[in-house]
């Protein structure tokens, strides 16, 4: 068998995590607390293999009957019951266990091996064999026994087991080909599924805990971004020949026709300045050049949103209608940063989506479970993106409680950024104006002045210099602090 | 007809346990030895029809043996088949005189047929 040849788990987002595959003839253990969904990702991939022709063997050491586990697995979509029991058959060893202890449970192990010919044998309940063995030795020699059988005989076995504190301690940590971790953790008051594959003996793999859930079709996890961009090789920085033109007029002019065709472009400003209609400009101006592109809000519904191009004049709507832009709203209260990230880059990648707006990296921020993930998580995201030669566009709203002085959403985010367009409001009197400037174009040349633009019903204008008379000579762009997230 | 009689040698108490395992599931009547010198003795005493060895052992390794039997002019028909976690092409094998190799990590469970045609074979 060769050395790379992969036996997948058909959990959406883990072969992802595992670069493939497991190795066949693996163990793996399986670890988590209960309800942790340990039982439905070993059915997953045995359901998987048993319809493509595989055969199953499930043995069960004293945990639920197998009744209990058909009847959980009837309410999933990747489980056919018809499997059971010729492709997919439960067999339990607590006979063995109880008539002949252990030394039983490796010859009933070893018989059924050779009746069922199967191609995955997952074992569900290490927990129970452990307690009932006599010594640690025996509990040792069976573990080895279960490895031995595996890779001679090339069955590769999920082993399923309770966590349990003294973990490090016990041989199937050492004996295992690979361990995979499920795990909640609290976050934002809701409670977190996490997977981690804690080891994977000789093979790449994506580390770090992962965000998981269990719905109607099953697990599926979301590997991290900042793990998938570390796992680019050669880390991907493809030229920016082509330049991404915003569609405003006067904001092109400014910047040389456009950014690059896969920069990340920051536009900090405060409520009501117009960021959200700088970003449906750029997305409309991309559709009109052909390529496709994607709106990812969480403020304002798809329909608010056309509304507001329409107001300004854009031809956004019959893009949207053509499935040449797509908007995609989340509720602000389903933050699943993880989650919303892979569908973004899924999308990216199959529907070849140029350009992506984010309104506004705001939200993602507070999604994210822990502190100080913003800046790699954003990083990494946008690496991403830019990978597959997308501009992206993050609009984030930073101002003080007047909007005169716009700060940096987060400290260093100008080293993860391309470009940034401060957009503000400057005040003359008892006149609010808004002005934006080019603070910063990666090796590119462009204006510097301060301008005032114009929002009404024929879009936005951009204007000359903004006439300095009565008003307050400060920059009004600051770092932010430290302490920001 | 008898049951075939196999020599399983392998100083591995695991591996030795699965292989004659199946091999007895199989019908075969297993014989079986955890050090070099240990199997040579049985083989002398017992006469196998066809002998397994593995190839890395302390002691006489499988070579030794295979060559220890291929030597004796009473022993020398028997079938020896040397198998190891070293592949076929990482391993010298073939000087020792064995008639087979086999990958330890391949598919075990096709040993039985594997040995009953070499037997057949010899005859």
């Amino acid at each position: 068998m060769a050395d790379d040849a992969q036996f997948v788990t058909a959990v959406p987002g883990l072969d992802r995590l595992l670069c493939g595959g497991l190795r066949p003839g693996g163990m793996y253990l399986v670890a988590g607390d209960p309800g942790a969904g340990k039982t439905v990702l070993a059915h997953q991939t045995g359901a998987h293999h048993a319809a493509g022709g595989g055969s199953i063997l499930y043995l069960t050491a004293l945990v639920e009957s197998h009744q209990t586990l058909l009847s959980q697995m009837r309410s999933f979509s990747f489980f056919n019951p018809s499997i059971v029991p010729n492709a997919f058959y439960y067999a339990s060893v607590a006979p063995a266990l109880e008539s002949g202890g252990l030394n039983g449970v490796r010859q009933e192990i070893a018989r059924l091996l050779l009746s069922r010919e199967p191609d995955l044998v997952i074992l569900d309940g290490l927990h129970t064999l452990k307690v009932m063995a006599d010594s640690a030795a025996e509990y040792q020699r069976l573990l080895t026994f279960l490895q031995a059988q595996c890779a001679s005989t090339g069955v590769t076995m999920l082993v399923i087991a309770n966590r349990e504190a003294q973990d490090a301690a016990d041989p199937m940590y050492t004996v295992s080909d690979g361990i995979l971790v499920l795990e909640t953790e609290q976050s934002n008051r809701r409670r977190i599924r996490t997977l981690e594959v804690r080891k994977l003996r000789g093979r790449q793999h994506l580390t770090g805990s992962h965000v998981m859930e269990i719905t109607g079709d099953g697990v599926r996890v979301y590997p991290r971004v900042e793990a998938l961009a570390a796992n680019l090789k050669p880390p991907f920085e493809p030229p920016l020949p082509a330049h991404a033109a915003f569609g405003i007029e006067g904001v092109d002019a400014m910047i040389d026709d456009g950014f690059g065709s896969n920069s990340v472009t920051l536009i900090p400003g405060p409520s009501g300045v117009g960021k959200t209609l700088f970003g449906l400009s750029f997305l409309t101006a991309g559709a009109e050049a052909g390529e496709n592109v994607l709106f990812l809000g969480f403020h304002e519904t798809p329909d608010r949103l056309l509304a507001k191009a329409d107001s300004i004049g854009l031809t956004l709507r019959p893009h949207v209608a053509a499935g040449r832009a797509d908007i995609r709203w989340h509720a602000a209260a389903d933050l699943a940063v993880d989650r919303i990230a892979q569908g973004v880059l899924d999308d990216v990648e199959r529907n070849d989506i140029r350009r992506v707006v984010i309104d506004s990296m705001d939200e993602l921020r507070h999604g994210l479970s822990r502190p100080g993930r913003t800046l790699p998580f954003l990083s990494a995201f946008t690496q991403l993106l830019r990978g597959h030669g997308t501009a992206v566009l993050l609009t984030s709203e930073a101002s003080d409680s007047d909007g005169l002085r716009v700060t940096a959403p987060l400290p260093e985010i100008s080293a993860a950024v391309d470009n940034i367009v401060v957009l503000r409001y400057l005040q003359a009197g008892a006149q609010l104006h808004r002005a934006m400037s080019i603070l910063k174009v990666r090796d590119q040349a462009h204006d510097e002045l301060l301008r005032e633009y114009t929002i009404s019903a024929k879009g936005i204008t951009v204007g000359g210099r903004l006439d300095p008379t009565g008003l307050p000579d400060t920059v009004s762009y600051a770092p932010a602090s430290g302490d920001t997230e | 007809m008898s049951a075939l009689r196999v020599l399983v040698v392998d100083d591995e108490p695991m591996m030795l346990e699965i292989a004659a395992g199946m091999l007895s599931a199989s019908g075969f009547k297993v014989l079986t030895a955890m050090r070099g010198e240990e199997a040579i003795e049985i083989a002398r005493r017992d006469r196998p029809e066809v002998v397994l060895c593995d190839i890395m052992m302390p002691g006489l390794d499988g070579r030794d043996v295979c060559r220890a039997i291929k030597d004796d002019p009473d022993l020398g028909g028997i079938p020896v088949v040397l198998h190891s976690s070293l592949r076929e092409d990482e391993v010298d094998w073939q000087s020792s005189g064995a008639d087979a190799f086999r990958y330890k990590l391949s598919d075990l469970r096709g040993l039985p047929s594997f040995l009953r045609q070499l037997v057949e074979g010899a005859h």
